[in-house]
């Protein structure tokens, strides 16, 4: 299979920068450091392109948070995402059919109208929707479960490994280096600053580093002698046969720490978690978490009924003590930058590939991304962002 | 000619009792217990289905169990997607067909395939780039024809809704109860083993029941193997140790061990201290233009039309093979009448004699039927369904002459196979993200395969690596894993199963 995107000269000895991981966060910092002007970017990935989280995650796209620092960073995001398939000359297949995040309880239904509110404030286009306006969103939710919740009707999905590829192609054009079937095994630091990466394929310098390594983040970082206080945990997707259209926006739900979709194509993806978040690197579907994804979606949806699957896979995110991302040079090692501790990675992608091209050509980290710093995880600074749908600690929803 | 075998050489017949259905308001009629794929081939349709993106037709026998095969899944009875072919008939019920508009035989939405040479693959990725409003407009004209059906019917909410079968212990599960499985299941059985046989076909036997070849018996003897199959599966249904399950499917193969399984009153989570993989193969179809024509079918497909269900896939057939099994099955053809328009091998004349041989004692030539060495396939022609085929002299081989058109409704496709493997490499994938296992990769403990997903073909030896995986697990146990013995993956997965006999599908 030809791998879009992929170099077809040999790697190189030197770069001007190194991006470890050919994620969409890898790949969108190529393009908008390509973009920018940066010459000799090479990207290594000791897979495929996409074949970590970015092809694994639940495809869904929304900017309606609780903190100012992700209502920031994910609306500048969105904003980027309806025009993607435009700046990339690809279609990546944003569908901005809508974004509801669910509430079945009184307490969640009060959440959501705080929610909706915060967001008003900080200029993020969103709305509190009663239960009644809720099953009108999406008529075919179990009304038990749809109490009200908040609406974002410009957010939506898109297809991820479109997104990739369209990422991958675009960096090659602009003279990005894309080098798969390349694990990186070591990263050269001396004197304080980042000298190039060590690989199964050569030593390559680089002045310039960038983790965005996903899953194995936390292992590429140590190479560099960074600890990063993150942890990798395991999450879950499934996949259905094709069904008829039955449901428009992309969904989430508080009660069932779900989020899910329908494609074009009719296929229902969607993935739940445990209240508590599952540390573990495998990439093994769990048995448990099949029947835990089958109920709560049936029960969700109730047509999905004798829907059959079509796949069930596992993916890993490196998430940090606040679950939110970890963006920006390493102050302890000059030139080693990191694009990590992601949760909500493929969603973020557009706008933290071009803040964090325009911070490394600039020297300067641009205002959106800076709050993200590594620093704020050691000072205990963290950012209080109260508006996702993840398993977080002591079996509460954050 | 009336496509039911009502004199078949071989095989007698067991579905007596004619019942009748309903397919998309017409009355048609079947035999109870045969697959309602070929009640509906036996009743002239060839079309079961159309392709999602070009919409292309579909018939059966296409790409014969193959992994979520959609090239026969029907509505019956409210339920989309139903496999045809693997669903026996009932009497009563009522068949649609699905994605199209308004009728498969008629799909309006086939004009896409007649666009499809300026639609190439990938082309959702390049159109509608800068338009955020027709890309939209496209999404919502794909929701009109996206899914299988339109309906959930209580039915389906019920079963869903059905509690499972709880948990269940077990010393050894054999999936797959073909030749291989069978063996392996009693030698296992026989030794002390308490097993639970796992099938997903309507009764036990697999691939071999619909073998009218003889297959060597470890005892020196030979029997039909379809009698041979039938009498494994008579005797693992008598032993007190084993207990099958048909009609079931092995959903997976998870951390821990767990096994669920699939079957018709609920899924039954196995947790077996010992699992044999005994899942067969899959014949692999052939490249070439309009090979996914009504008509085109793979040989295991058409053996299991005419020796199990006694019906032809057609009049006049094209047998195009790379080894022995493909001559088997003309010659079985030929016996149930069927006019075999002519034998085409893309290897050299010797290497073809040789496999012709068990099936055409006295050479092809000998008996009438032209045989095309050193030829190839270029092209099936047709529309609704193949109505011929152009073949042509492979280069290189010694082959001669020109390209010929040859008049046929059926094109039979052996081409070598592939293990079923999926159990295996849920496992040994997964573990990192490299995408081979490699050769000899060590199974877990406790753990064996055999058969054709061994990348066995011959069922003869299928038989005697079953009965060995069989035995060799009823000596391990957990508490003295030193004892195994257990044969590693014999070959790296992709590569296993591709026998001398096939060149894979470049052809």
């Amino acid at each position: 299979m030809a791998i879009p995107g992929a170099a077809r000269t040999p790697l190189r000895r030197a770069y001007d920068v190194v991006i470890v991981g050919a994620g969409v966060q890898g790949l969108a910092l190529a393009y908008e450091l390509a973009k920018l002007g940066v010459r000799d970017v090479a990207v290594l990935d000791r897979g495929y392109p996409g074949g970590g989280g970015s092809g694994r995650n639940g495809e869904m796209i929304r900017s309606a948070f609780g903190s100012p620092e992700w209502s920031g960073l994910f609306d500048e995001s969105l904003r980027r995402w309806r025009t993607l398939s435009a700046e990339l000359d690809f279609n990546v297949l944003f569908s901005g059919s809508g974004y509801l995040v669910l509430a079945s309880t009184p307490e969640q239904v009060e959440r959501c109208r705080a929610d909706a509110v915060r967001q008003a404030e900080l200029g993020v286009r969103s709305e509190f929707v009663t239960a009644e306006e809720a099953r009108k969103i999406a008529p075919e939710v179990n009304p038990d479960l749809a109490l009200g919740g908040v609406y974002q009707e410009h957010a939506g999905f898109a297809h991820h490994d479109a997104v990739v590829w369209g990422y991958a192609r675009a960096a090659a054009r602009l003279g990005v280096e894309l080098h798969t079937g390349v694990t990186v095994t070591g990263v050269d630091v001396a004197g304080g600053a980042v000298r190039g990466v060590r690989t199964d394929k050569g030593d390559v310098s680089a002045p310039i580093v960038v983790n965005a390594a996903g899953g194995a983040a936390r292992r590429v970082a140590e190479m560099a002698g960074v600890a990063l206080p993150t942890r990798t945990c395991r999450l879950e997707m499934i996949v259905t046969e094709s069904v008829a259209p039955f449901l428009r926006p992309a969904l989430a739900t508080l009660e069932l720490l779900g989020y899910c979709h329908q494609t074009a194509r009719g296929e229902f993806v969607g993935g739940t978690e445990l209240p508590v978040p599952d540390v573990s690197d495998s990439l093994n579907g769990t048995y448990d978490l099949l029947l835990d994804m089958a109920a709560k979606f049936v029960r969700l949806l109730p047509r999905l009924a004798g829907v059959r699957l079509l796949r069930h896979w596992a993916g890993l995110v490196d998430q940090s003590e606040d679950l939110s991302p970890v963006i920006g040079p390493v102050p302890e090692v000059a030139g080693f930058h990191l694009t990590c501790g992601w949760v909500y990675g493929f969603m973020g992608a557009p706008a933290t590939g071009a803040l964090l091209a325009r911070g490394i050509h600039d020297g300067v980290m641009p205002e959106l991304i800076r709050p993200f710093s590594v620093t704020r995880l050691h000072e205990g600074r963290f950012i209080q962002e109260g508006a996702l749908v993840v398993a977080a600690e002591e079996g509460e929803a954050a | 000619m009336n496509p039911r075998i009502t004199d078949h050489p071989a095989v007698p017949y067991e579905r007596t009792r004619r019942v009748a259905f309903t397919f998309e308001g017409r009355i048609l009629h079947g035999y109870e217990g045969e697959p309602v794929a070929t009640a509906l081939h036996a009743a002239g349709v060839r079309v079961l289905s159309r392709s999602f993106k070009y919409h292309r037709p579909r018939g059966i026998g296409l790409t014969c169990g193959a992994p979520s095969c959609p090239n026969c899944q029907l509505t019956i009875d409210g339920q989309y997607g139903v496999p045809g072919c693997a669903t026996p008939l009932r009497g009563g019920e009522s068949v649609r067909r699905e994605r199209a508009w308004p009728s498969a035989d008629h799909d309006l939405f086939g004009v896409i395939d007649r666009f499809s040479p300026f639609i190439p693959a990938g082309f959702q990725f390049r159109l509608f780039r800068r338009s955020p409003r027709l890309a939209h407009l496209a999404e919502r004209v794909m929701g009109l024809i996206a899914g299988g059906g339109r309906e959930v019917t209580p039915d389906a909410i019920a079963r869903a809704a059905r509690p499972g079968l709880g948990e269940r212990r077990t010393a050894l599960a054999v999936v797959g109860a073909g030749v291989a499985g069978l063996a392996g299941a009693l030698a296992a059985a026989d030794a002390g083993l308490e097993v639970v046989l796992v099938d997903q076909g309507a009764e036990p036997g697999g691939a071999l029941r619909a073998e009218t070849a003889p297959v060597r018996t470890p005892d020196g003897g030979a029997a039909p193997g379809f009698a041979l199959a039938a009498e494994l599966a008579a005797r693992a249904a008598a032993h007190p140790a084993i207990e099958v399950l048909t009609g079931s499917t092995a959903l997976g193969w998870y951390e821990g061990g767990v096994l669920p399984v699939h079957t018709p009153s609920g899924v039954l989570t196995l947790r077996p201290a010992r699992l044999l993989v005994a899942t067969g193969d899959y014949d692999q179809p052939l490249l070439f233009p309009g090979n996914d024509r009504p008509g085109v079918m793979l040989a295991g497909a058409v053996q299991r039309l005419v020796n199990i269900d006694h019906v032809r896939p057609g009049s006049r057939a094209v047998v195009v093979t790379r080894d022995a099994y493909g001559y088997a099955v003309a010659a079985q053809l030929r016996a149930v009448g069927v006019e075999i328009a002519a034998l085409v091998d893309p290897r050299p004349g010797e290497r073809a004699g040789a496999d012709a041989e068990a099936s055409f004692p006295s050479g092809v030539a000998a008996s009438g039927v032209p045989h095309l060495t050193g030829h190839r396939l270029r092209e099936a022609l047709g529309r609704r369904t193949v109505t011929g085929v152009v073949v042509e002299p492979q280069e290189g081989v010694d082959g001669r002459g020109r390209a010929v058109r040859l008049d046929c409704d059926v094109v039979v496709v052996s081409a070598g196979r592939r293990p079923a493997e999926e159990l295996l490499l849920q496992r040994l994938y997964h573990g990192d993200i490299t995408l081979d296992p490699g050769p000899g990769t060590a199974l877990p403990d406790g753990v064996a395969v055999a058969g054709g997903a061994a990348g066995i073909t011959d069922p003869a030896e299928a038989l005697t690596t079953g009965a060995d995986a069989g035995a060799r697990l009823a000596r391990w146990s957990p508490e003295n894993p030193a004892l195994p013995e257990i044969s590693p993956y014999p070959l790296s997965p992709g590569q296993a199963g591709r026998p001398s006999s096939s060149g894979g599908t470049s052809e």
